[in-house]
């Protein structure tokens, strides 16, 4: 009788969690998250060790080891992340981009994604902690708001460009965080003052490289979202608080580029461009709360 | 005078500070208040703008802001003087720009002195056990092979090689620059040789002239609006027949996201709201009056906001105001299956009003009314032949970036100089316009050699 009793309760358990549309998703959601708190303990973990060896002035093989752990972890989050997005995609039919709930998770996959690739690329540990406490918030954000799918209306029905211009955001926004992470690391490196810190070289230089790889994206951006505009109401551009906040970010970025090639910024006024440019990324980000307009969020 | 004002003109650093002023008038353009296209159209509707809505929204500040061009800031001195500056620092710099990338792409020369593979950031030297000529091939196939274009000078001694990779590259920067002037090259030609009409109306049942000599017009058969369970707006639809003196052109549903296209005219479906067939006849059951009318305008009765249409009957006798069911809340006078009309003389006094109920009839004076319930549908009608400039400096400008930022040109240096009968000293050199992945690069140059030293090793 008592099992009768188990099994009817896990079919009404798993019946509320059809009705919630709490399954794949969900438990996709939760590993990310719980893994994103885990890597951030064994790449705190790694920093710590690095910063004690570094005041012994000696390698380790435990330091490597952690180092390794925390970037594998980061990638399986990475990879729960990404499960998350596909099984919501193929639920709802579209990118997962028509909220603010299903954008933040993105974002902070964004992040993941390029702070994945740039701890890879230059072998640094601290470049990933940061992206993945970026990460972490953004997902403990996501997790404050509604992640009931909601139905699109009619202007979002475009799957193909709904799904490019937020995916492209999605590329641009997590490159320039490594921007920002780059940017206030230098700051506090500019003298080179703390060993277990990438060098101020290396950190302006990947500051740049975030905006080489994140200012096409942008542009993509700004391109898609005129041309689906354009598609949706007829006018490619109508001067709405979102789609001006992107081109102020743009414009920042551009800036930078143009001050760092042609000008030979560097160092701390390229740093505090960068930073600009990323408050910009958040008033575009968060500009639903402030203004009304033709975005959903 | 002129050489000062062109060096200023084609500066970097003016640029830069344009941008920023791009930027800063754009962050006054989200936080002020602009004025509606609707309203700054005349000037009653922009001081009754600026008196009203901005005013209740920023106090007194407006005052202030207002001669400043601040509420409509993106058509004001400020930001058009400011792109427009900033497109003659373009066009200057992209003129200046085609010597230095012609002169920047020729080939990368053979000819170079010992300092040359001193100093550098990516600068190599190894002593390999091979022959000089071996160490040629091997070095000419590894290039070859990661896509350099290379170029030799041999002596019996000395072999110095020079490759380039992705030579045209840079001129993406140009790309990019001039997609910038031929964006605006298009806005510019879609406000001079074409027309936008933000509120083309049409009601169930009736045609409009789209007019601006285009001799289209547009009958809309029905309109559609559905909602999801939650009440979100799931689809709006109008279907439409278009017509070009008298003969019918083309027939189909325009719906957001599917406009309809003739002859480089776009119909958009924009918005949508109440219409009424209105029919009056005398007390001979002769039509006075009967047509459709839109109920376009919003009319503000203390807190509520009912839909507004206006009709002057012929013979000048009434003005006549047909109202619908306020749409912000419960209205106590006019209900949903209601519409409110009210009579006016010729020279607006007012006279009286009733309340119609649909399908049934009702007299006022010697008039016998009755009304069907429709809806219009709000178009977005355009020519805009631009366009395809528009779109063309887009694909340009992301051509031109992903070219000078994904695919930066490469320059190779190699000399190779007989140290022993067996023995070659071989120095490299890499430059890149980014030099993101050049570590790599030199990585597997190295390797190249390595490997193939290794293999005659074993040999």
């Amino acid at each position: 009788m008592r099992w009768q009793n188990s099994l009817w309760r896990l079919k009404q358990t798993k019946i509320v969690k059809g009705a919630n549309e709490l399954n794949t998703e969900t438990i996709f959601f939760d590993i990310g998250f719980y893994g994103l708190l885990l890597s951030i303990a064994v790449s705190m973990a790694a920093a710590l060790i690095k910063k004690v060896r570094s005041r012994e002035n000696g390698s380790s093989l435990r330091l490597l080891t952690a180092e390794k752990a925390s970037l594998f972890l980061s990638m399986l989050v990475w990879l729960a992340i990404t499960i998350f997005i596909v099984a919501r995609a193929i639920r709802t039919g579209h990118g997962p981009f028509t909220s603010m709930y299903e954008f933040s998770v993105a974002f902070a996959w964004g992040i993941l994604s390029m702070s994945i690739f740039f701890s890879w690329k230059y072998k640094n540990n601290v470049i990933n902690l940061l992206g993945l406490v970026a990460c972490a918030c953004l997902q403990t954000y996501a997790r404050t708001l509604s992640a009931q799918a909601q139905p699109l209306v009619p202007a979002l029905q475009n799957s193909l460009l709904l799904t490019a211009h937020v995916f492209s955001a999605v590329v641009a926004y997590g490159a320039f965080t490594i921007g920002l992470i780059a940017s206030i690391l230098f700051l506090i490196q500019k003298d080179d003052r703390f060993a277990s810190l990438p060098d101020s070289k290396t950190l302006e230089k990947i500051g740049y490289h975030s905006v080489i790889i994140g200012f096409p994206f942008m542009t993509l951006v700004i391109v898609l979202g005129a041309l689906w505009a354009d598609i949706a109401w007829g006018k490619f551009w109508s001067w709405d608080p979102k789609e001006t906040a992107s081109l102020i970010t743009w414009l920042i970025y551009a800036a930078y580029i143009h001050a760092r090639v042609m000008r030979g910024w560097r160092g701390v006024r390229s740093a505090l461009l960068l930073i600009i440019g990323f408050a910009a990324i958040l008033l575009t980000f968060f500009g639903s709360y402030f203004f009304s307009g033709l975005h959903a969020y | 005078m002129m050489k000062k004002a062109i060096r200023i003109l084609k500066s970097i650093r003016l640029a830069v500070a344009l941008i920023f002023i791009l930027a800063a008038l754009s962050l006054i353009g989200i936080f002020v208040p602009q004025i509606p296209a609707n309203y700054s159209a005349t000037p009653d509707g922009y001081a009754w703008w600026v008196e009203n809505a901005a005013h209740s929204q920023m106090g007194d500040i407006v005052y202030s802001l207002e001669p400043l061009g601040l509420f409509h800031v993106f058509r004001s001195a400020w930001f058009i003087g400011a792109a427009s500056l900033l497109m003659v620092n373009i066009l200057i710099c992209t003129v200046l720009r085609v010597k230095i990338l012609q002169t920047g792409s020729q080939k990368t020369s053979v000819d170079t002195d010992a300092e040359f593979y001193k100093q550098g950031k990516y600068i190599r030297e190894i002593e390999l056990p091979q022959s000089i000529q071996r160490l040629n091939e091997v070095a000419c196939k590894a290039l070859e092979n990661r896509r350099y274009s290379i170029s030799r000078q041999d002596s019996p001694e000395t072999v110095y090689i020079a490759g380039d990779k992705r030579r045209f590259f840079p001129w993406g920067t140009l790309a990019v620059h001039a997609s910038l002037m031929l964006l605006v090259a298009g806005v510019l030609v879609s406000i001079l040789f074409g027309f936008t009409d933000n509120s083309f109306m049409v009601a169930e049942g009736a045609a409009r002239d789209i007019g601006n000599g285009t001799g289209l017009s547009v009958y809309l058969k029905s309109f559609a609006d559905e909602y999801w369970n939650d009440g979100t707006p799931k689809d709006y639809s109008s279907d439409v027949a278009l017509y070009k003196n008298g003969a019918m052109m083309k027939n189909g549903v325009i719906r957001v996201n599917h406009p309809m296209y003739y002859q480089g005219v776009r119909i958009h479906q924009g918005f949508f709201g109440q219409a009424a067939k209105l029919m009056i006849t005398d007390a001979d059951g002769k039509a006075i009056f009967q047509d459709n009318v839109l109920l376009s305008d919003m009319r503000a009765d203390d807190s509520l906001h009912r839909p507004e249409g206006k009709v002057k009957l012929p013979g000048d006798n009434y003005n006549v105001i047909l109202l619908g069911s306020a749409i912000n809340g419960s209205d106590p006078y006019i209900s949903k299956e209601q519409l409110g009309i009210e009579f006016y003389d010729k020279n607006m006094k007012f006279i009286g009003w009733l309340v119609l109920e649909k399908g049934a009839q009702r007299k006022f004076g010697s008039l016998f009314l009755s009304y069907e319930n429709l809806q219009y549908s709000g178009f977005l009608v355009s020519r805009e032949p631009g366009t395809s400039l528009v779109w063309s400096a887009a694909f340009l400008f992301l051509f031109g970036i992903g070219m000078i930022f994904y695919f930066p040109r490469r320059h190779i240096w190699v000399k190779m100089h007989l140290t022993s009968e067996n023995s070659t000293r071989v120095y490299l050199k890499l430059e890149a316009q980014r030099d993101f992945g050049l570590d790599d690069e030199m990585a597997k140059l190295i390797m190249a050699f390595e490997t193939n030293k290794n293999r005659e090793g074993s040999q």
